[in-house]
C-alpha cells in the first residue's frame, strides 16, 4: 500500500489524484498503523518547515517514519517541503529538527540584484539537467520542465546524492536520491507527463 | 532554463464563468469544469480562478466547485475570492490548490499573510492588489474597487512582501477587459519595489501585450479577455496563445 502522508496543509488530494491513475492501493494518512503497513511512503509538500514538523511530533510519527524508511528500507518519495523534512534541519525553521533521515539542512534561496528575473520564491516551470542516472527520472528526457514553487531549497551534506539540479538565483539540488531514499523539489503532481512517468517509476521501484 | 508564466485568470459568479469590463458588467462566458479542461489541453502555464461575488456577499469561494475543477485541472491552481482565514486556506491546499489569492480580506485583517505564511508557507499565499489610476499615480482600492485604501502603492506592495506574500498580482482596474495592453507603468514600479515574483493582470489583448510585460518588466502575464474572447468584438472562444519564451 502507498501511503501518502497527510500534515494537514498539504496538497495531498493532487498527489492522491496521479498515484490513483497508477495504483488503487493507495491511501492518504496519517496515522501511524498505516504507516506500518506502507510499502511506498510519500511525503507531499506546500507547506511550512515548522508546523509540519511539529505535525509530525504530535502525532508521534517521526520515530515511525524513521524506523520504516531508515531501519525497514520502505521508499520515500519527499516531494517539495516534504523532500525538506527528511533533512537535519531548515533556514525556515531555527527552532525544529527534521527528520533526519538525509543528513543536509534546508536554506533560504538567495535574492540576487544583478538578477531581477529570479525573484523569490521561485514559482513557475524550470528545467531538470539530469547529473546523474536515477530509478525517478527513468524514461523522462534532460532538460524537462517541471513545476516549482518554493522559497526554500534542500542542500545535501553529501553531493553524490543530487541526481537533477535546476538553475535559479542559485543551483538548487532538484532531484536527489540515495537508495530507497528519493526526493524532488518541483511539484510532480503539477508537472504533467513528467510526473506521471515519476510517480510510476517511484511505485514500481 | 526558468520562464515566466502566461495565466489564464477565470472569474467565477455564480459557479459560472463571467468576464468583467473594468470591474462591471459581467458577461456569461460558460462553465468553469469546461474551460478548465481546454485549458489542459492547451498546457495552460497555471491558472488563476477567483469568485468575484464571493467577498461581497461574505463567503469563501465554493469548495465544491473547487474540487470539481481540482479533479480534472492538470495545471497549477490559485482560488481567490472571500479567504479570510486559515482554516479555509488550509482545507483549499488540501482539496488540490497551490496557491490562495488573498486580496480583500488582508486590507481588513493585516494579519492574515503573516499568519498564513507561517502556516502553509510564502510559496502557497498571492496576494492580489487592484489599483486605479489617480492624478498622476495610482491608488490601491479593495472589495472589487469598491473602497480606497489610505497607503500608496508601494507601500502596500511593501507591506505585502514583508508580511510573507509570496507573490503580488498586481491589477488595473482601468484596463480590465480593455484589451488594449497592460498598464507598463504600474507593473514596473511594483516589479522594482519588491523581490517576489509579480504577475500583471489587467489590458492584455495580444501576444505582443504578453510578450512585452515579460521582457520589460521581468513579470509574469495574467489575463482575462484575452483567454476568453476571440478578438476585440469578444465572441466567447476558450484560446491559449502559443508563445515560443525561448526566443524572449
Amino acid at each position: 500500500m502507498v501511503v501518502v502522508l497527510n500534515l494537514e496543509s498539504n496538497n495531498v488530494s493532487a498527489v492522491l489524484k496521479r498515484v490513483q491513475e497508477i495504483t488503487g492501493n493507495v491511501k492518504v494518512s496519517s496515522d501511524e498503523a498505516d504507516l506500518k503497513l506502507a510499502t511506498k511512503i510519500i511525503i507531499p509538500g506546500v507547506g511550512n518547515f515548522e508546523p509540519a514538523i511539529k505535525y509530525i511530533t504530535a502525532r508521534n510519527l517521526k520515530n515511525t517514519l524513521y524506523e520504516q524508511i531508515v531501519e525497514k528500507k520502505i521508499p520515500v518519495l519527499g516531494i517539495c517541503l516534504g523532500m525538506q523534512l527528511l533533512g537535519t534541519s531548515s533556514e525556515e525553521a531555527v527552532n525544529a529538527e527534521g527528520l533526519g533521515i538525509i543528513q543536509g539542512t534546508t536554506l533560504k534561496l538567495p535574492y540576487k540584484p544583478e538578477l531581477p528575473n529570479y525573484k523569490i520564491p521561485h514559482i513557475g516551470w524550470n528545467s531538470i539537467n539530469i547529473v546523474k542516472d536515477n530509478p525517478l527520472f527513468k524514461g523522462i528526457a534532460d532538460n524537462t520542465r517541471c513545476y516549482f514553487s518554493h522559497s526554500y531549497h534542500f542542500v545535501p551534506a553529501v553531493e553524490d546524492i543530487v541526481c537533477g539540479t535546476t538553475e535559479y538565483s542559485t543551483s538548487i539540488a532538484s532531484v536527489i536520491n540515495k537508495g530507497h531514499i528519493f526526493g524532488v523539489q518541483f511539484h510532480p503532481e503539477k508537472s504533467r507527463e513528467a510526473g506521471t512517468i515519476l510517480f510510476k517509476n517511484f511505485i514500481e521501484y | 532554463m526558468f520562464l515566466p508564466r502566461i495565466i489564464p485568470v477565470l472569474l467565477v459568479s455564480n459557479n459560472c464563468l463571467v468576464k468583467t469590463t473594468r470591474f462591471t458588467n459581467p458577461v456569461y462566458i460558460g462553465d468553469p469544469v469546461n474551460a478548465v479542461n481546454i485549458f489542459n489541453d492547451f498546457y495552460a502555464d497555471e491558472l488563476i480562478i477567483l469568485d468575484i461575488d464571493a467577498t461581497g456577499k461574505n463567503t469563501c469561494f465554493s469548495f465544491e466547485l473547487m474540487q470539481r475543477i481540482a479533479t480534472v485541472a492538470k495545471m497549477p491552481l490559485a482560488f481567490g475570492g472571500g479567504f479570510n482565514n486559515i482554516s479555509d486556506i488550509k482545507k483549499a491546499l488540501q482539496l488540490g490548490a497551490e496557491k490562495i489569492v488573498i486580496g480583500t480580506s488582508w486590507f481588513q485583517n493585516p494579519d492574515l499573510i503573516n499568519q498564513a505564511a507561517k502556516e502553509v508557507g510564502s510559496s502557497a499565499i498571492s496576494v492580489c492588489v487592484d489599483v486605479v489610476r489617480k492624478n498622476d499615480g495610482y491608488q490601491v482600492k479593495y472589495l472589487n474597487g469598491k473602497k480606497p485604501t489610505a497607503i500608496g502603492l508601494l507601500e502596500t506592495v511593501g507591506q505585502i512582501e514583508a508580511a510573507g506574500g509570496g507573490e503580488i498580482v498586481i491589477q488595473s482596474i482601468d484596463n480590465d477587459g480593455k484589451m488594449n495592453g497592460y498598464d507598463l507603468q504600474l507593473i514596473q514600479e511594483v516589479a522594482d519595489k519588491v523581490t517576489i515574483p509579480i504577475v500583471a493582470l489587467g489590458g492584455a489583448g495580444s501576444v505582443n501585450d504578453i510578450t512585452t510585460v515579460l521582457k520589460k518588466c521581468c513579470a509574469s502575464a495574467a489575463a482575462g479577455s484575452m483567454f476568453v474572447f476571440y478578438n476585440h468584438q469578444k465572441g466567447v472562444l476558450i484560446n491559449y496563445p502559443k508563445i515560443n519564451l525561448n526566443l524572449l
